[in-house]
């Protein structure tokens, strides 16, 4: 984390007590954050007890990323005086690439991904996490979907059944 | 996972994190889809055609209702065979007819591909469509129903669409076509026209007071015929034209608002008009005959303002030649100045005299920045008409992939770099290609930035249209 020493240092700390220290630049991704500095300038140390620290490393990940192609369009607009669209193009396509590998994670890393989120207002890994997870229930049975998100069954035979016919087109198989 | 508490250890915990991905953890407080709030289960769901999302119902407890009020429906008959459409009617009939008015839609989307075979009366799309306009709907996309003109009356009064995306067949005397619009919120309009009285397609432009994007996709011109467009406030324009009417050669547009129009179009229409504002062009021709040369130079003469222009040009599959040149730079063909060009791109197959064509645009174009010249074989197999392969190779300078089939060359207001690819590309279209070679391994400062690809798709990037 080799940052110049003009930039501000904000540090995080996640709910089991680890601290990650970010440039201000990065922990603003964060639109919960970004709030908290508006409100007041001087904060240089944030308390997350909704995150844990191997979420929290995940989110900043992101961030940085997403800073840093941030930056790199900047700087080549700054170069060059004017974004060149094809660079451009590619650079987004990049970014994409990356956000999916990103997204090879296990189901509970995704919905603790999910949950912080929200829960820290990161726009862009929200939706991206959001789709992640609709993507996984396509074209699955329910059987299927319990299996892939760990879901326990609660309910009884009888009260599936009801269920399924309340709905039964929802249950029929296309063909 | 290795704890530390030191607040410099990020690079490290990163890195272990990273190790972890994809094993599953074996954690106490495991959470999953079910522990997540409501609302995010929600969206999660409205990202699912209806069908998928019903199915979550059995899943637990905590699913049964989530599914009942997501923002967005999506309905697809596809799903359904023929002998159990009425599933498909019970399914919007559940999802959408029974829906309370307190929970509010968004959008909604209707793909009917075998339904209109079965059903005679359309009473119940109509109550569907009346329903979804109560329930306040902003979006709604309908495809494949081709007798969607009955419902023209009730789609265009949703008062609170925002965007509207609609296949349609209008009769050309059609009695049904609203005379007035409720469509004021309207901001994007993506049509599929088949028949249309053109009177009519204007005077609803003319009414939506809001719109922005406008997607027209015109299936052929034979039927009916539209040679002008014009809207206050339309600032996106893409539109196609699938067949053309050799009739009828012009296309006025005056679109005052305008700032990025996207063209499909065979290259014979002649299209003028006023788009003042306009930023970004991408065009492209199709089927191509030599002598509509003069059509492509007069229409880059009324865009000629654009800060971006991609240019893309086929040429008629029964050429016996590639076409002299995609533009026409003779003297007194009023080749445009183009003042404010900053990106350049030209898909073409390239061959001396486009070459010739390229640096006579460069001379034109005072503030350009980059140019990407792409080359593109038509489609057509050149040795069923009778040619030889060399006549459709590539012209364009040597790139650092060794080959000839792109080229991309920034840094252009720079005019030393101008220069260098000027005298590039003419020694490119004198053929003096061993001089171009020893020209090249003198490392130009010239940027080739080359991909290898398989001809680009339309427009290569130069302009997103989301």
């Amino acid at each position: 984390m080799a940052r110049s020493s003009t930039e501000n240092m904000i540090t995080l700390m996640s709910s089991d007590g680890e601290e990650f220290m970010v440039t201000e630049k990065v922990a603003r991704e964060c639109t919960t954050i970004r709030n908290m500095l508006e409100d007041d300038c001087v904060i240089t140390n944030i308390p997350l007890p909704n995150v844990t620290s191997d979420i929290l490393s995940m989110v900043i990940e992101y961030c940085m990323e997403h800073v840093a192609a941030a930056e790199k369009a900047a700087a080549e607009t700054a170069e060059k005086g004017s974004s060149s669209a094809p660079a451009a193009a590619k650079a987004n396509k990049d970014l994409e690439e990356w956000d999916k590998a990103f997204m090879n994670v296990d189901v509970y890393t995704l919905c603790d991904l999910i949950l912080a989120a929200n829960y820290l207002n990161v726009s862009g890994l929200l939706d991206l996490t959001i789709q992640t997870a609709a993507n996984l229930i396509k074209g699955k049975s329910p059987e299927q979907i319990r299996k892939t998100f760990h879901i326990q069954n609660d309910l009884s035979l009888e009260e599936e059944e009801k269920i399924r016919s309340q709905t039964p087109w929802a249950f029929e198989k296309s063909e | 996972m290795a704890s530390s508490s030191s607040s410099t250890a990020i690079a490290m915990n990163l890195e272990t994190v990273f190790q972890d991905r994809g094993s599953p953890k074996k954690k106490a407080n495991q959470i999953s889809l079910s522990y997540l709030p409501d609302e995010l289960i929600i969206t999660i769901l409205s990202l699912l055609p209806t069908r998928t999302a019903v199915r979550t119902s059995v899943l637990c407890h905590r699913f049964q209702h989530l599914w009942e009020a997501p923002p967005s429906l999506q309905f697809n008959s596809k799903d359904f065979t023929l002998s159990k459409i009425d599933q498909f009617v019970a399914m919007i009939d559940h999802a959408l007819i029974c829906r309370s008015p307190s929970q509010p839609l968004q959008s909604l989307r209707l793909e009917l591909s075998r339904y209109q075979k079965i059903h005679k009366d359309d009473s119940f799309l109509c109550s569907l469509l009346v329903q979804a306009h109560s329930l306040g709907l902003r979006h709604l996309t309908i495809e494949n129903l081709w007798y969607v003109v009955n419902f023209l009356p009730t789609i265009f009064s949703i008062d609170s669409l925002e965007s509207l995306s609609l296949p349609i067949i209008i009769p050309y005397r059609f009695d049904g076509f609203p005379s007035r619009f409720g469509l004021t919120c309207l901001r994007s309009l993506s049509l599929r026209l088949y028949l249309i009285d053109s009177a009519k397609l204007h005077q609803l432009l003319s009414e939506l007071c809001s719109l922005e994007d406008l997607y027209l996709h015109i299936k052929s011109m034979d039927r009916f015929i539209l040679s002008s467009l014009s809207s206050q406030t339309i600032r996106k324009l893409h539109l196609t034209i699938g067949t053309g009417n050799p009739e009828f050669k012009t296309f006025r547009l005056f679109l005052p608002s305008l700032e990025l129009f996207h063209l499909e179009n065979l290259g014979f229409l002649h299209i003028h008009g006023e788009v003042p504002l306009l930023k970004r062009a991408l065009i492209s021709l199709y089927e191509v005959h030599a002598e509509d040369v003069n059509a492509v130079t007069k229409m880059l003469n009324c865009i000629s303002h654009v800060e971006e222009l991609s240019l893309h040009v086929t040429e008629y599959w029964g050429e016996k030649n590639p076409i002299p040149s995609f533009i026409s730079f003779k003297p007194g063909n009023n080749m445009p100045i183009f003042p404010n060009l900053k990106h350049l791109g030209v898909g073409r197959c390239f061959h001396e005299h486009d070459i010739e064509a390229v640096i006579m645009m460069l001379h034109k174009c005072p503030v350009l920045e980059s140019v990407m010249l792409v080359h593109e074989v038509p489609n057509f197999h050149h040795t069923e008409i009778g040619m030889k392969a060399k006549d459709w190779e590539s012209k364009l300078p040597l790139n650092d992939d060794g080959n000839c089939s792109y080229a991309y060359c920034t840094n252009l207001h720079l005019g030393e770099n101008r220069k260098e690819l000027v005298e590039l590309l003419r020694n490119r279209s004198a053929s003096k290609s061993s001089f171009f070679e020893d020209k090249v391994e003198s490392s130009t400062p010239i940027y080739f930035e080359i991909k290898r690809h398989k001809g680009l798709p339309v427009g290569f990037g130069f302009c997103d249209l989301c």
